[in-house]
């Protein structure tokens, strides 16, 4: 079962409202790469992994998914907090704002809804491996592209962060592939 | 690698496998254990050096 | 077709309850239809245009086209457009005039039936205790240790430091929970009572933000 501990995981701070920087943040909030995604694969690949090794990484990395969840959504309520009419509408946010407020929502950057169509899970450890991995590697490149697009270092600090928590688990999950193979595959010892 | 002790820690799987397949990935399986601080730590964003990797602007692996 | 209970099962003790379907209704009800269609007949053929027609123009068209249209229009465009841009943040906590779009259907809403402290919005951001931010350092620390010991699960160097620091840890949650409430439901330290109204995660505002050019 999972606990809520009332803190987000690094504290999170912003220098100041950018409302186009909150848009693009939601790319990693419900986006196909995003910290939504990984977090419900990575707790559904989960209950088909043998060895359980696999199953405490995944477990231990679904629930950190989540953590930086909430840590994208702070960042999104801190970055639009206090936006004017005019501000949104020059970002062109005004329709998400129609639709939602200022809550953040699970779509992407370009308005497009989530769908579990984005992740995957064959039930085969090793091949589930390398979706998770693949995963790591799209998320990091999403932050880097991220980084490039804003200048606070409040926030670049929270998005370097997250950057490399992906670093740390693509090498899990690789550590993991190498156990899976050697120990229970017929392959290199 | 560093000269580990046997009391310390028995890797389960070598750095690198002694027999490589074709069609296979490997990942380097991590041997050290240098870590920093928390304080840096939550600053770098991992505890562990050898796994940071320094992003700088323009640049893509 | 109706089964009688006991044929199919005869040695019950319980006699079941009769079928309230095969009782003879006793009131039947009156069909609600034949009595208004003599009514709404007559009245529109005597009275066709006048009356209906004048009044749900005048009186309800009145009230939400003035007043909601009146108050989100003019006073949230002229006062936010200024003031925000001096001081980002410390000033929209003071004046709430200031974040018209945040809540602008606030005062329809208040009165009737909601209980003002909990509908209120945060106008208050708390700031942060510093020492929430050294648990923040260790658990990470200690959550780094525990993926790297999912994958090195016989690494007694790895378990020994996380051993102390999450001994550390406990210290410090403790001193911290017995200030500020539990931090989560299972916590044994603490006012529980605070659990509700103490600051939630995204409402802190912690120390340098809102400067640029500062060393965090």
């Amino acid at each position: 079962m999972w606990i809520y501990e009332k803190k987000t995981q690094i504290p999170v701070k912003v220098s100041g409202k950018d409302v186009r920087m909150a848009k693009n943040v939601l790319e990693q909030y419900g986006g196909a790469d995003g910290e939504l995604s990984a977090s419900l694969r990575y707790l559904t690949q989960r209950y088909a992994m043998p060895i359980n090794l696999g199953k405490a990484v995944l477990t231990d990395i679904g629930t950190e998914e989540l953590a930086h969840l909430e840590i994208v959504a702070t960042l999104y309520s801190k970055l639009i907090e206090g936006a004017t009419k005019q501000e949104l509408i020059d970002a062109g946010f005004d329709a998400y704002y129609i639709d939602h407020g200022f809550n953040p929502f699970y779509v992407n950057a370009a308005g497009n809804p989530h769908t579990v169509t984005y992740i995957q899970t064959k039930g085969d450890p090793v091949v589930d491996m390398y979706e998770d991995m693949a995963a790591e590697q799209k998320a990091r490149i999403t932050y880097e592209h991220l980084l490039k697009m804003t200048d606070d270092p409040h926030v670049k600090n929270v998005l370097k962060y997250l950057r490399e928590r992906e670093i740390v688990h693509f090498q899990r999950f690789g550590e993991t592939l190498r156990i899976i193979n050697e120990c229970m595959g017929k392959s290199a010892k | 690698m560093a000269e580990i002790k046997d009391q310390e820690f028995m890797p389960i799987v070598p750095f690198m496998p002694t027999n490589p397949q074709y069609g296979n990935a490997y990942v380097p399986y991590q041997m050290d254990f240098d870590i920093v601080e928390p304080r840096e730590a939550m600053e770098m964003g991992t505890v562990f050096p050898s796994l940071f990797s320094q992003y700088e602007e323009g640049e893509s692996l | 077709m109706i089964e009688r209970f006991d044929d199919r099962f005869p040695n019950l003790p319980n006699r079941p309850t009769p079928n309230p379907i095969e009782r003879p209704i006793e009131k039947p009800i009156e069909n609600p239809i034949n009595k208004p269609i003599e009514r709404p007949i007559q009245k529109p053929i005597e009275k066709p245009i006048e009356k209906p027609i004048q009044k749900p123009i005048q009186k309800p068209i009145q009230k939400p086209i003035e007043k909601p249209i009146q108050k989100p229009i003019e006073k949230p465009i002229q006062k936010p457009i200024e003031k925000p841009i001096q001081k980002p943040i410390q000033k929209p906590i003071e004046k709430p005039i200031q974040k018209p779009i945040e809540n602008p259907i606030l005062k329809p809403i208040e009165s009737p039936t909601t209980c003002p402290p909990y509908t209120m919005p945060n106008r208050n951001k708390p700031q942060a205790d510093p020492a929430l931010v050294r648990i923040m350092q260790y658990q990470f620390a200690i959550y780094d240790i525990a993926l790297y010991l999912d994958t090195h699960p016989n690494d007694t160097r790895a378990l020994t430091t996380r051993q102390r620091l999450a001994s550390e840890l406990h210290e410090m949650t403790m001193a911290y929970e017995e200030k500020h409430g539990p931090m989560n439901l299972f916590s044994h330290h603490g006012d529980y009572a605070k659990y509700v109204n103490e600051p939630w995660p995204w409402d802190i505002r912690f120390s340098k933000e809102g400067k640029i050019n500062v060393d965090i």
